[in-house]
């Protein structure tokens, strides 16, 4: 069994619980009681001190009593009392188990520090642990039922994992409602040892499980996480609903996992880069979810809908076309055959209008028809109950056509109530998602289309160019930057680290003194640039530390005694001020470029258009390092500043490819040194097509840390 | 006639005392005995002699380490008080000198402190036959201005000056200074400048320990980790989502904020932070105090609120008071002193001797 088997949890023969209990009320009552009720098959192992039987099952007062060998242990006793027990199984050889206790490191510094503790004897024994803080886990195959939730889900092909476990035990309750089968549900509560990670690798290898639901706050291990959802996501799909994207929300998720909430962009980045489909709301998780459990994956966008009111017809349509999907144009052949089985009042344009008086059978041909044309991706059934409305004979033909057609996907909106109920009932008894309003039908569509792309994703070779640069040069620079004190880089500095990168800079030096800038003004050649360099001064237009156009020593002497004087003024603390001389450059099109760490997913790389309104225009697009040729053109080609640089009202093209190019560089950079936490590139000069780029200031920020434990 | 040497400083707050121990400890290590006198102190909580009683093992007490106070609330002092001073400081310099083959002197303040009174660094180095050693910050390129300055104050007196050392130099002028600053000093103004020492902040920073003793907190986290040092300070009032940008700028900092803003205490975590305080007397959630305990960085609360706990800060200079528990701090200078030209120091101290 390697490492990563995490299957004995699900599959255990002999299941003990410390901490079982006759007590109703108890957790470790429930924990027995839902193993016993919901029909576990193996052996039930109670572990009390005190009771000899619990709920019939013969008690032990110690693990190490029992005479067989335990596979999986439960664990709900109070946390001062959980070390211990893991001795325990540290000396039996018992390797796994799930702690549902509470009072770890979500309570403050004693719970912090018991959780260590804990984490190193569970590493010390090469124990594997879900939990602590818990309701547990669930597997409808097996059965196994260990939690204390009510309710065991139905047979199904979902796989659930959630970082809220009050989430899990209110979806378990409606589920059963809707009809919505799992195979798992697991609670990973405060992740000690086994995290999302570990359970969408093993979920991704479990038969059980078609699809993969996740609620999570926080991701442990950022770039383990996008290898592994990378590989799940070619088979199954991974649909996570990621809480904390707004501001407010951020800030709770925060509090509420003590970990930083990443920026919302780079859980974005990170999501896309992994294939993972990103759900906004818990209805939208299950809505995709209804679908990717029956049917099948459409071969593009274009969806039809067949309707007997014109209204959500038209709802229906809107809703398709902001969600991204496509009204699909139907064939003269079909709307031929068509105009031959509806009245002629009825529509066959799509969305197709069977009218108010439309039966079964005019809904079946129509349907019959539509799906043979090949224009037609998937399909969207309305009804609305009118008078000669059939919904469960309609009912039973949308599954008879979907038999008929299995590769195309269809989805229903039954919308009404009471009349329309038994009609749904069987469509959702047969797989067939069924909804009351036609948006929610249209966003499970939706799912199964982005998974689709995801699945093409996969088909492209990616393809990462690798540059020839001179990666000495940077290694230098960095180590004379540290060696100095300091983490961020001179202008100077910065610009030397992006040329050696093969990334076109004008000439510039940093000079201390006035004779140092005249004598490097003269060598450069007038006119030049004068920027103030500190590694403080973040905003140097602020301070009107950049001067363009500087033509006589003179002007070089006032412009230097200037901008000293008011950086000192301004940055009393500054330990280092001097000036850069830089060669003039020519004025092309401003892009903004960059990369900044993110604490979690690593270096997010952004482009977007630049100058000093950049921060106000944010008209960004981000990707995660390293990035492939079809990532970087991607990113670029999502920036409005990217249609305008391909030459509007006349304008000659830019220079695109060595812009696409530049972002790769930069990419190759970070990746080749990770200790650059930040990097800016603000603004980057576009010439036009074939001319070239120059990245005329840069900035860079340096992990000290990082490149003191490497050394 | 030399036989001691006077420390002193141009600006308050460049190491004074750190360097004064650290160069007897070196001094000791090549054979020499030496002792520590501080004749005066202006400040009434001065742990000075204690502190070097402790580290340099002197069997003088902290009285005769330190006899006299002054500050400049007494400018109206009479000339008999003045004498009784002196006669105090003498009685102790005599009873000290007999133990040792010199004494490293110390002077509060600055070059000039208490020159009013006739109580200066000046006046002191005449009458305890020191010579003296100009400790001053190299910060700007104008701090050599007031190297001559000092050299010109001691003239007067016909001082002798053993030399200057130039300390806190930033590693970017550091080149200039060596190569214009130094050499004409030395050629032009005479001067033998002993040391010029890159600005390493933890010469002098203060502990998490110290400023939390300032500021009057209460520590949440990380009660373990109080010894670390702080080398800059922070204050958290940005958006969360460009606080990362501005907390990886500095190194080993405190950074200063709400209570109520979990998010920014967490950014600063991810960065090289040596200290969170939290004001307003808000008490964050568990999870982040919990994040804090198991990444090791203390968190301190304070009830003001983030204003009025930087104006506090402001206050308390960066460069923090020796505490001898500080190993660091010492061993630091120490370390320094190979780039200090302390053997020059002796020679001139055997030459005039």
């Amino acid at each position: 069994m390697s490492e990563n088997d995490l299957s004995t949890f699900f599959n255990a023969k002999k299941i003990g619980i410390v901490g079982a209990s006759n007590k109703f009320g108890k957790v470790g009552y429930d924990v027995v009681h839902n193993l016993s009720q919901f029909g576990y098959p193996g052996e039930i192992i109670p572990i009390n001190p005190r009771d000899k039987e619990i709920q019939g099952y013969k008690a032990y007062k110690k693990l190490a009593d029992y005479p067989g060998t335990i596979d999986l242990v439960f664990i709900s006793i109070p946390p001062k009392y959980v070390n211990p027990i893991i001795d325990e199984m540290g000396e039996l050889g018992i390797k796994h188990v799930v702690i549902i206790t509470a009072g770890y490191k979500e309570v403050g510094v004693e719970g912090a520090q018991l959780e260590r503790e804990l984490g190193e004897k569970l590493k010390k024994y090469g124990i594997r642990c879900i939990g602590p803080n818990v309701v547990g886990i669930l597997d409808a195959h097996t059965p196994l039922n260990g939690s204390f939730a009510s309710r065991m889900p139905l047979k199904g092909n979902l796989g659930f994992i959630s970082q809220s476990g009050a989430l899990i035990t209110g979806i378990l309750d409606w589920s059963v409602n809707e009809g919505m089968g799992f195979s798992k549900f697991i609670s990973v509560g405060n992740k000690l040892d086994i995290d999302e990670t570990d359970l969408i690798e093993y979920l991704g290898e479990d038969d059980d499980t078609h699809a993969i639901m996740a609620y999570l706050e926080s991701i442990n291990k950022g770039p383990q996480f996008i290898d592994v959802c990378r590989k799940v996501s070619k088979k199954k799909p991974i649909v996570v609903i990621k809480s904390g994207a707004s501001n407010a929300g951020a800030r709770a998720a925060s509090s509420h996992t003590g970990s930083l909430a990443g920026t919302n962009t780079a859980y974005n980045a990170a999501f896309e880069k992994a294939g993972v489909l990103r759900a906004d709301t818990i209805q939208q998780l299950f809505d995709s979810a209804m679908a990717f459990s029956s049917q099948p994956l459409p071969k593009g966008n274009n969806v039809c809908i067949i309707t007997n009111a014109g209204g959500p017809g038209i709802i229906a349509t809107d809703a398709s076309e902001f969600a991204g999907l496509n009204l699909a144009h139907m064939s003269a052949d079909t709307m031929e055959e068509l105009r031959k089985i509806l009245p002629p009042a009825a529509s066959v344009y799509n969305p197709i209008d069977v009218l108010g008086t439309g039966m079964s059978k005019e809904y079946d041909d129509t349907m019959r028809i539509s799906l043979l044309d090949e224009n037609v991706d998937m399909l969207l059934i309305i009804m609305t109950p009118q008078g000669m409305t059939e919904p469960v004979k309609t009912a039973q033909a949308i599954i008879d056509n979907h038999k008929r057609h299995p590769d195309k996907p269809i989805a229903a909106a039954y919308m009404g109530g009471v009349d329309l109920e038994e009609g749904a009932k069987l469509l959702k008894e047969n797989g067939i998602p069924c909804f009351t309003f036609p948006e929610r039908a249209i966003s499970s569509l939706l799912g199964l289309y982005l998974y689709s792309e995801i699945q093409k994703m996969h088909l492209d070779l990616e393809t990462t160019p690798v540059f020839d640069v001179d990666k000495e040069r940077v290694a230098e620079i960095i180590e004379s930057v540290i060696n100095k004190g300091r983490v961020t880089m001179l202008g100077s500095e910065a610009i030397a680290v992006a040329e050696a990168y093969g990334i076109t800079t004008p000439t510039t030096e940093t000079c201390f003194t006035v004779n140092e800038a005249v004598k490097t003004a003269n060598k450069i050649g007038y006119p030049i640039v004068m920027k103030i360099t500190s590694p403080d001064i973040i905003h140097k237009t602020d301070i009107k530390g950049v001067v363009i156009g500087v033509k006589t020593d003179e002007d070089v002497k006032f412009e230097f005694t200037r901008m000293m004087d008011a950086a000192r003024k301004f940055y009393p603390e500054s330990r280092v001020i001097g000036v850069d001389i830089q060669a003039m450059s020519n004025v092309g099109r401003e892009i903004i470029m960059g990369t900044s760490q993110d604490p979690q997913f690593g270096h997010l790389i952004m482009i977007g258009s630049g100058g000093v309104y950049a921060n106000y225009t944010k008209d960004i697009q981000f990707g995660l390092a390293p990035l492939s040729d079809r990532e970087a053109h991607k990113m670029f080609a999502g920036t409005k500043i990217h249609k305008i640089l391909q030459g509007v009202r006349g304008e000659e093209p830019s220079d695109i490819n060595t812009t696409v190019n530049t972002l790769l560089r930069i990419s190759q950079l970070v990746t080749d040194f990770p200790e650059i936490l930040e990097l800016d590139i603000n603004p980057l000069f576009v010439f036009d097509e074939g001319k070239g780029v120059s990245a005329v200031d840069v900035k860079i920020t340096l992990d000290k840390e990082r490149i003191l434990r490497r050394e | 006639m030399t036989k001691n040497i006077l420390i002193t400083s141009i600006n308050p707050g460049v190491g004074k005392t750190t360097f004064a121990f650290a160069l007897a400890l070196k001094l000791r290590q090549k054979g020499k005995k030496v002792g520590y006198f501080k004749p005066i102190t202006d400040n009434t909580v001065d742990t000075d002699a204690h502190d070097a009683k402790t580290l340099l093992n002197m069997k003088e007490d902290v009285k005769t380490i330190c006899p006299t106070m002054v500050s400049s609330y007494e400018y109206d002092m009479t000339d008999k008080q003045k004498e009784d001073i002196w006669s105090k400081i003498m009685g102790a310099y005599n009873k000290m000198i007999v133990n040792y083959d010199f004494l490293i002197i110390e002077t509060c303040r600055r070059i000039n402190y208490l020159a009013f009174l006739g109580l200066c660094s000046k006046a002191l180095a005449s009458k305890l036959d020191a010579g003296v050693l100009i400790l001053t910050q190299g910060r700007e390129v104008e701090d050599s201005d007031r190297i001559i300055l000092g050299l010109d104050y001691f003239k007067t007196a016909k001082v002798p000056v053993l030399g200057a050392v130039m300390s806190l130099v930033p590693d970017q002028l550091f080149n200039h200074f060596k190569t214009v600053i130094v050499p004409t000093l030395e050629a032009k103004y005479k001067v033998d400048v002993l040391g010029l020492v890159p600005d390493r902040v933890t010469l002098a920073a203060p502990t998490v320990a110290e400023l939390a003793s300032t500021l009057n907190a209460k520590v949440l986290a990380a009660e373990k980790h109080m010894d670390k040092l702080i080398e800059n300070y922070v204050i958290g009032a940005m958006q969360p989502e460009s606080a990362l940008k501005y907390f990886r700028r500095s190194m080993n900092k405190a950074v200063i904020t709400g209570g109520d803003r979990p998010q920014l205490a967490l950014a600063a975590m991810e960065t090289s932070t040596s200290v969170i305080v939290l004001t307003g007397g808000i008490l964050p959630p568990a999870r982040v105090i919990s994040t804090a305990e198991e990444k090791e960085i203390p968190i301190l609360l304070v009830g003001v609120d983030t204003y009025s706990t930087s104006q506090l800060v402001s206050e308390t200079p960066l460069y923090g008071k020796l505490h001898i528990e500080q190993a660091d701090k010492l061993e630091a200078w120490a370390q320094i002193l190979e780039e200090v030209d302390y053997k020059k120091i002796l020679e001139k101290i055997d030459q005039k001797l």
